[in-house]
Formats: C-alpha cells, structure tokens, sequence
C-alpha cells in the first residue's frame, strides 16, 4: 500500500462519531451549564457585529496595523504627488511627478503612432501652459515650457522619420474668392489611401502646395508622416510667434492625420 | 432554554473564537456543536473507551467554558487549536492521574445506554482489510508520530495548528510528520509480507 492508499484509510477513521443519544443528552446538560439555567433565547450578534469584531480582532495585531498605515502612507503620499503634480508647470517642484506620469503613459502604448499621439497631446498640455503663463513675471518657466515644448516635437518628428512604410495621403486643395476682400479662402480635403478619412482644414492649413491641378483644385500626393510633419513645423512657428490657439489648431490636425491614417 | 442555534449559518471558526473571547453564549454552543466529534474522535483514539471519551469530551468543553468565563483566554491561531491543545492535556492529565480520573459531568449521563465505539471500528475492519492493517500497524507507532498522524488526516488540523497544539515548530511537524507516514507504510508493508507468507503456508 503506497502513501496515498495510508491516507485514503486513515480518513475512513473520521466515520467513528459519538453516540446520538449521548449527544443529545449532552448537549442540554452543556446548555444548563453555559447558560446557567437563565430561560434566555440565544441572540446571534448581526453581521454588522461580527464585521467589527473581526475588523478590531485584524487591525489590533501591531503587524497589520504598522502595514496598513504604512500602505495608506505611500499609496496616499503618491496619489496626493500625482494630483498635486499634474497641475505642476516646468520649474515647479512637483513637475517631476507630471514627468513620470507622461513616462508612463508612453510606455503603456508600444504602437509607435500611438506614442506619437499622445506626445502631440503633451505637446498641446505645453502650450496651454505657456498661454496661461504670465511670461513676464515667470521667464524662467516659460523657457523651460519652451524647450519641453521643443523636444515633444523633436521626439515625434523622430518618430515620423522612423515611420518609412507610411500610408499616402491625398489632399485636394480648391481656391475660392471671396468678393468682399478679395481674400482668397482655401479649403482642404485630405484623404488617406484606403480612402476610410477625411479631415478639412481651413485657412492656410497646409502650406506645401505642390502637385497636379485638375477642375480647380490642387491634388497632392504624400505620405501620411510627410503632411504630418509639415504640420507640426507650422505649429512650431505658430508657437514661436504666440499664436497658441493656432498652434493647438495645428498639433490636434496633426494629431487627426496620423489617426486616419490607421 | 432551547436555542435556535442549528438555523444559522455557521460562522467561520476564527469568529466564533473572537466570540468567545467576549464571552459569548451562544458562540459556545455553536463551537461545541461543531467540535463535539471531533474531540471525541481526537480523545476515543487515545483512551480507547467510549465512556471515557464520552466523559473527557465534555469536560474538555467544560474547561473551555470556565476559560472563557474567567476572560483568561488567549489568542491561538484557530478555535481548533484551542480546543484540541486542550483535550490533549486533558487526556495526559487523565493516564497520570490513572484511568479512574473523575471527569463525569453528572450521574445523569451514565444512564446512558451506550453501544461501545468498538463494534463501529469491527465493523469497518471487517468490510476493509487494509483499514485492519493500517489500525494495527499505528499501534506499534511512537506515540508522537501517531499522535500527528491522527491530529492531521484524522481531524484535519493543518500542520500550523497542531504545532499549536503539541507545542513544537510547524518545521518540525512537518518532519514527524513524514517520518511517521513512513514509519507507517514501513509497518504496513511487513504485516502484509506476514500475511501473505501465511496464506502461502496454509
């Protein structure tokens, strides 16, 4: 007989049990003794009772209780950072906390197209920064708005570089004129490949205009990363001239292009 | 007087043990429904009477009981703990004082008509053989071995628990724990060689 057949036996042991008319018996004769002959009616405490006779009975011994504080401190103390710290600007203290989040964001998305929207959004977080900065009396944190601001850019450029097997995006420029100025309103349709996106821009939208004209319009030819690009130069100079509403314009367009190029 | 007790839900053991503490009635005679087998069990293996089990089952309760009145509860790991750690003094207390101990409740309980434990376990050797081998061969067990033995597969405390009850490290359970598993198949086996080279004889 091998271990597990001992075992099997030994737990056939476990059907020997009292005799019934002893148990019964005895059990009034332990009821006589615990309650003292009292008539009472046993009460069950309510769960409510018992939740805290187990949450004391828990949070009494000195290891839990020293744990649990511990964890309130440092999941409070971090939730407290990451509150305080993403209402933080460039130069603030706490700023480091915004940095660490953003890190983490990035490094939470392994799509690189995805990496470089969200660096757009943090670029447009930037930008509303800097427009509610008071850059007179805080020159040093607008530069380092500036330059944070720089380097998302930078980084998505890099970013678009890197993206070589890019969709083609055809975009139709037509040129209308308006009687009144004689300003000259230029509409944009911008459509990828797979023909699944549409994004229109107005006013100066795009730039580079260069390609076929057909019925009017303007068609042009480019990879999607290309336009994208092209975008975020424009916002780089839109931003440098303070034009923060066109810069946040511009980065949310580009933003849009790389998501219907999907 | 009589309790309504059987129409709840059990409670798990670790409150009925911080009920206790609290003095509380009715957590006791749930914890003694519960148990009363069991130590009986525990307690009819090592007296091999069932009177006397009968009788030192419920002065192991009655203990308890006094315990719990006094507020000189301690805190163990479980009721069980408790509860055994108890009955197994009890059960040395009553071979050092000799098998005459006093223990008895009251005269009411040996009126009771009683059918002896022994013819259960008769029977259950009849119908297994091997159960047959395995009783006899924990008999020639160390005590200490046996006693683990049947605290853990019998009555099914874990190794933490009877280290709570016999008073050693859970690693050293574990240990006689192993050595008495082996002790016993070792035995087993020899009873049954024995009991093969009869056959062959006869």
């Amino acid at each position: 007989m091998n271990e597990s057949g001992i075992i099997q036996k030994l737990k056939k042991l476990q059907s020997i049990q009292p005799n019934k008319d002893w148990e019964a018996k005895q059990h009034s004769v332990m009821e006589a003794q615990v309650y003292n002959g009292e008539l009472i009616t046993p009460r069950e405490p309510s769960r409510f009772s018992n939740f805290l006779l187990l949450f004391k009975a828990t949070f009494s011994q000195p290891g839990i209780m020293v744990g649990t504080i511990l964890t309130i401190i440092i999941v409070g103390g971090g939730l407290a950072t990451y509150v305080v710290g993403r209402q933080a600007k460039p130069g603030d203290s706490l700023y480091f906390a915004k940095e660490i989040n953003d890190q983490v964001k990035l490094a939470m998305r392994f799509d690189r197209e995805e990496q470089n929207k969200l660096k757009l959004a943090m670029a447009q977080e930037r930008v509303t920064e800097m427009a509610n900065l008071d850059k007179e009396a805080d020159k040093e944190k607008a530069e380092a708005i500036s330059k944070e601001f720089q380097a998302t850019l930078n980084e998505v450029k890099e970013g678009l570089t890197a993206l070589n097997t890019a969709p083609v995006v055809t975009r139709k420029k037509e040129a209308v004129s308006t009687p009144d100025n004689n300003q000259v309103k230029t509409t944009e349709d911008t459509t990828t490949n797979d023909a699944t996106a549409t994004t229109s821009l107005e006013d100066g939208a795009f730039s580079v205009a260069t390609g076929q004209t057909k019925d009017g319009r303007i068609e042009i030819s480019e990879p999607v990363n290309v336009s994208a690009r092209q975008m975020i130069e424009e916002a780089e100079t839109l931003f440098a001239n303070a034009d923060y509403d066109g810069t946040i314009d511009k980065l949310q367009a580009a933003s849009e292009l790389l998501d219907s190029a999907k | 007087m009589m309790s309504t007790l059987t129409s709840h839900k059990q409670p798990s053991d670790r409150l009925l043990f911080l009920r206790l503490k609290n003095k509380d009635q009715a957590a006791f005679m749930r914890a003694y429904e519960a148990y009363r087998a069991g130590i009986y069990r525990f307690i009819y293996f090592r007296v091999n009477s069932e009177a006397e089990a009968q009788d030192l089952t419920s002065s192991v309760f009655l203990k308890v009981w006094s315990v719990v009145q006094a507020g000189k509860l301690k805190d163990y790991r479980s009721l069980r703990s408790l509860l055994y750690t108890v009955a197994r003094h009890t059960v040395i207390d009553y071979y050092r004082e000799g098998s005459g101990g006093n223990v008895s409740l009251d005269d009411e309980t040996a009126e009771i008509e009683v059918v002896d434990n022994r013819l259960d376990i008769q029977a259950l050797m009849e119908q297994d053989s091997d159960l047959k081998l395995i009783y006899e061969a924990l008999d020639q067990l160390k005590p200490e071995y046996r006693e683990v033995i049947m605290l853990h597969f019998v009555s099914e405390l874990s190794v933490k628990e009877i280290a709570e009850v016999i008073d050693k490290k859970p690693g050293n359970v574990r240990v006689i724990l192993h050595r008495g598993l082996e002790a016993l198949r070792k035995l087993t086996k020899e009873e049954e060689e024995i009991k093969q080279e009869d056959t062959i004889t006869i």
